[in-house]
């Protein structure tokens, strides 16, 4: 028995993460890898390649498609984002509230638009913001004097504007959810002694509030900004597309377009590196800043 | 050692759950493992507490158990001889009726699998990048013109389809019964039952003892629908389509405002006829009804306009032709059809049948229009049945067709097809039989790439909805003036790059006018084609044998 048992301490760790590691090395290790050898060569079909080294690399420097995606992911990243973390904390105080009626009801109405998928939110936004018909022209031309003709899915200066309203919509409910759950965590008592201090509301937020959810601001921050490099079915299907002056164009979707309209999976490769490569830079300088607020 | 703790009702719990440092060595040691253990007098412990790794384990992996044999003993999709993916819902459920005959015929089973358009092409085309994957390859699939630029990177000898060129050139012999028999000028044939062949020369058949062959399917089919899915002159689909383009339009709103659209023979004067209707009705307190459907911003339509003046953006030998003059002329005349003082068209929104609903309102009042479109407005907009009327395309030069294309489908022949040969008559009975093009007709009035079958009553008679008009015969005189349409990797890119040309044009024409537009589109589209040719060096291999 004691043998079987010392047997089993040994191997139980290794067998409980074997199923993961196994799939991680057929399905992300091997590809990634891959992936690298892919990004040095030109390819055509299955039996062309051809070694380039680092001339993919360098191509992508010089593609104005690909700096445009750049230009639109980046833009809809700090639209997105600086819209996103703002309302979903003011939806999620205004549903801690204890004096609001029907909280629990509005809290799943609002977490409910996270439960439907990226495809179905583009093809209801599709119809939503269709000119002439859709609800958001209609309510647009009751209410303004821009009429119901504004083309939201085909005048350039409104394609990201489209893409990050039908975003939001998805995603402020999540947002929220997690603040909440922050919010709940704040000790009461700290809201008792500035109130004790004399704090105002406003104050009360900001040195009580602000601090207590800090990390859940700061995760939602690093997730939204990582959804937002990966941006691709959103735009894709709204706009069947890069959108009208390519201005629904992302790097992933890019990457697509590259990989599988083009055929040209070394350059897409690539291009999937140099996301890599972007989101990695964004993250590590935001984890640094971070670091350094908390040293301050 | 295990420590024992005891418990108020007589059980105790053994809890040396965590390791321990060993004062000794230094090391931290495995201690045993935790096991509720009831002491209670009778009862024993249960067997289930002393199976390896804990309870929770058991449950996942009975879990994983139940849900592996649920899905084993589901009934396993029927194995087919040959298995055939379409991606329109239409074409699956022209095709399925007309199966059976052929199954029974050819005594082989199909199987027809209907995939989204994107996830048929995408799986292709991994399938055709992953020799692993053979054994899943379909014996025949339908590619959407919009899709099939991908499977052209590899050489000709590498593309995933099977070259077509020398089945349509040796089966389809065309024959006829008697020589009384219907045909068209130039119509080679065979008196069934003979060898003789006979040629038609516009009034009857006439027996030609110069030619030894009769038409086969490759002169039987429209030629120029070949182009979209050929590389280096191998033919890799049949063509489902033709799509022929014409302009729909509400005669009954252009009467009233006393514009005969019809009469307009180039685009310029379509252009002005269009602005006195649009007039004409902004006077009558109509400010947002629209002579006519066009795509702001979208290259769509600017390309189909290219197609009619027989330019492609690049072409089958890898020529781009973005800075052709008549490039940077169609974008600056299209921007003031789109943006400006001038301004005719506008954009009816996505989804199935919207633009159909857009008609019927008056908010647009033209529109362009390929065959396979007529049905939706039939469907979505029943109200003005009778109040359309169909047009030829206005020419911008005399030599132009009065006509273009829009969208196309065609069917191919995987290289790891089972049985390449079944996989041929299953096409040739689905798209090229009377019995297909009577399934054909149950669905789609699409018109068929079969020159011979456009004689077909549903092609020739008038339509109400149409006011009478035979819209059929319309499309049938067009299709043979079809420009070619070639699609190539790099079709995609060259559609993004008129994208940025046609915006800027845009742009600038709603802010200064058209004045000077057509050469600063010329200057745009120069740079655009530089960036273009570029990027087909890039992906060009070091041989040169290589097409982007």
């Amino acid at each position: 028995m004691n043998t079987l048992w010392r047997l089993q301490h040994r191997l139980a760790p290794y067998l409980f993460v074997l199923p993961f590691v196994v799939l991680f090395l057929c399905f992300m290790l091997v590809p990634l890898c891959r992936s690298v050898v892919l990004a040095l060569h030109k390819t055509s079909g299955p039996g062309a390649m051809q070694f380039v080294g680092l001339d993919n690399f360098e191509f992508v420097f010089q593609d104005d498609l690909f700096w445009r995606a750049v230009r639109n992911t980046l833009t809809y990243t700090v639209c997105f984002l600086s819209i996103q973390i703002p309302a979903s904390l003011g939806l999620a105080l205004l549903l801690n509230s204890r004096f609001v009626r029907g909280r629990d009801f509005f809290r799943y109405a609002f977490f409910s638009t996270h439960l439907v998928g990226n495809v179905f939110v583009a093809v209801l936004f599709m119809l939503l913001l269709a000119p002439r018909h859709g609800l958001i022209n209609r309510v647009i031309g009751a209410v303004t004097p821009f009429g119901t003709e504004l083309n939201w899915l085909g005048k350039p200066d409104l394609a990201l504007p489209a893409v990050i309203l039908a975003a939001l919509w998805l995603s402020v409910g999540f947002g929220m959810i997690y603040f909440l759950a922050a919010l709940q965590a704040v000790d009461q008592e700290l809201y008792e002694a500035a109130q004790v201090d004399g704090a105002g509301a406003m104050s009360k937020f900001w040195h009580v509030t602000l601090p207590g959810i800090r990390p859940v601001l700061l995760f939602l921050l690093l997730v939204g900004m990582i959804g937002s490099f990966q941006l691709f079915e959103l735009p894709y299907v709204l706009f069947q597309g890069p959108g009208p002056d390519n201005r629904a164009l992302t790097v992933v979707m890019y990457l697509f377009q590259q990989g599988f309209e083009t055929g040209d999976l070394g350059y897409a490769s690539a291009i999937g590196w140099m996301l890599v490569l972007m989101v990695l830079a964004v993250s590590i300088a935001q984890i640094r800043l971070t670091r350094a607020d908390r040293t301050d | 050692m295990p420590q024992r703790s005891g418990l108020p009702d007589g059980r105790h719990v053994e809890s040396p759950a965590l390791p321990r440092a060993d004062p000794s060595s230094g090391h931290h040691q495995w201690l045993e493992p935790v096991w509720l253990v009831d002491n209670t007098p009778g009862l024993h412990p249960s067997p289930v507490n002393r199976i390896p790794l804990g309870k929770p384990v058991i449950v996942v992996i009975a879990i994983a158990l139940i849900t592996g044999i649920t899905v084993l003993m589901q009934p396993r999709p029927q194995h087919a001889d040959l298995e055939f993916w379409v991606f329109a819902d239409s074409h699956a459920k022209t095709f399925r009726p007309i199966l059976p005959s052929f199954e029974q015929h050819e005594g082989k089973s199909v199987r027809l699998s209907l995939i989204a358009n994107r996830a048929l092409s995408l799986r292709l085309f991994s399938m055709f990048l992953s020799k692993s994957m053979s054994r899943e390859v379909p014996d025949a699939a339908e590619i959407e013109i919009g899709s099939v630029g991908r499977f052209f990177r590899p050489p000709p000898d590498q593309v995933g389809f099977l070259p077509l060129n020398d089945l349509l050139r040796t089966t389809g012999a065309r024959e006829i019964a008697d020589v009384s028999a219907p045909g068209l000028r130039g119509w080679n044939a065979r008196l069934r039952g003979t060898t003789r062949i006979w040629t038609h020369d516009g009034t009857a058949w006439v027996e030609n003892p110069a030619r030894t062959q009769p038409d086969m399917w490759m002169d039987r089919i429209v030629a120029s629908r070949f182009a979209p899915w050929t590389k280096a002159g191998v033919i890799f689909g049949v063509p489902h389509d033709v799509h022929p383009l014409t302009i729909a339009y509400r005669e009954d709103l252009f009467r009233e405002a006393g514009v005969d659209l019809a009469a307009c023979a180039t685009w310029i004067e379509f252009h002005a006829a269009c602005l006195r209707f649009q007039q004409y009705w902004r006077g009558r307190g109509f400010p947002h009804r629209h002579a006519i459907e066009l795509q702001e911003a979208s290259p769509e339509t600017l390309v189909l306009m290219l197609l009619q003046r027989g330019i492609n953006a690049v072409d089958d030998s890898d020529r781009i032709h973005l800075a052709d003059p008549k490039v940077a002329e169609t974008v600056a005349f299209y921007a003031g059809l789109v943006a400006g003082p001038r301004k005719i068209g506008s954009e009816a929104a996505g989804g199935m049948g919207v633009f159909a609903k857009d008609v019927e309102a008056g908010n647009l009042c033209a529109l362009l229009m390929p065959d396979w479109r007529v049905r939706y407005v039939r469907e979505f907009a029943p109200g003005i049945a009778g109040k359309l009327r169909m047009m030829p395309l206005p020419r911008f030069d005399p030599g132009d067709p009065p006509t273009s294309t829009w969208g196309g489908t065609m069917v191919g022949i995987p290289r790891a097809a089972r049985d390449p040969e079944a996989s041929w008559r299953l096409i040739e009975h689905l798209y090229f039989s009377e019995e297909g093009l009577n399934a054909r007709l149950t669905q789609t009035n699409i018109l068929p790439p079969l020159m011979e079958q456009w004689t077909h009553p549903a092609f020739t008679e008038a339509d109400p909805y149409f006011g009478g008009q035979k819209v059929f015969a319309l499309y049938a005189e067009l299709a043979t003036q079809v420009p070619r349409r070639l699609v190539t990797p790099m079709t995609s890119i060259s559609a993004q790059k008129l994208s940025v040309v046609l915006n800027r044009a845009v742009d600038q024409m709603r802010r200064r006018g058209g004045e000077g537009l057509e050469a600063a589109c010329r200057e745009w589209l120069v740079a655009e084609a530089r960036d273009l040719e570029n990027r087909m060096r890039h992906r060009r291999f070091d041989d040169g044998e290589e097409a982007p």
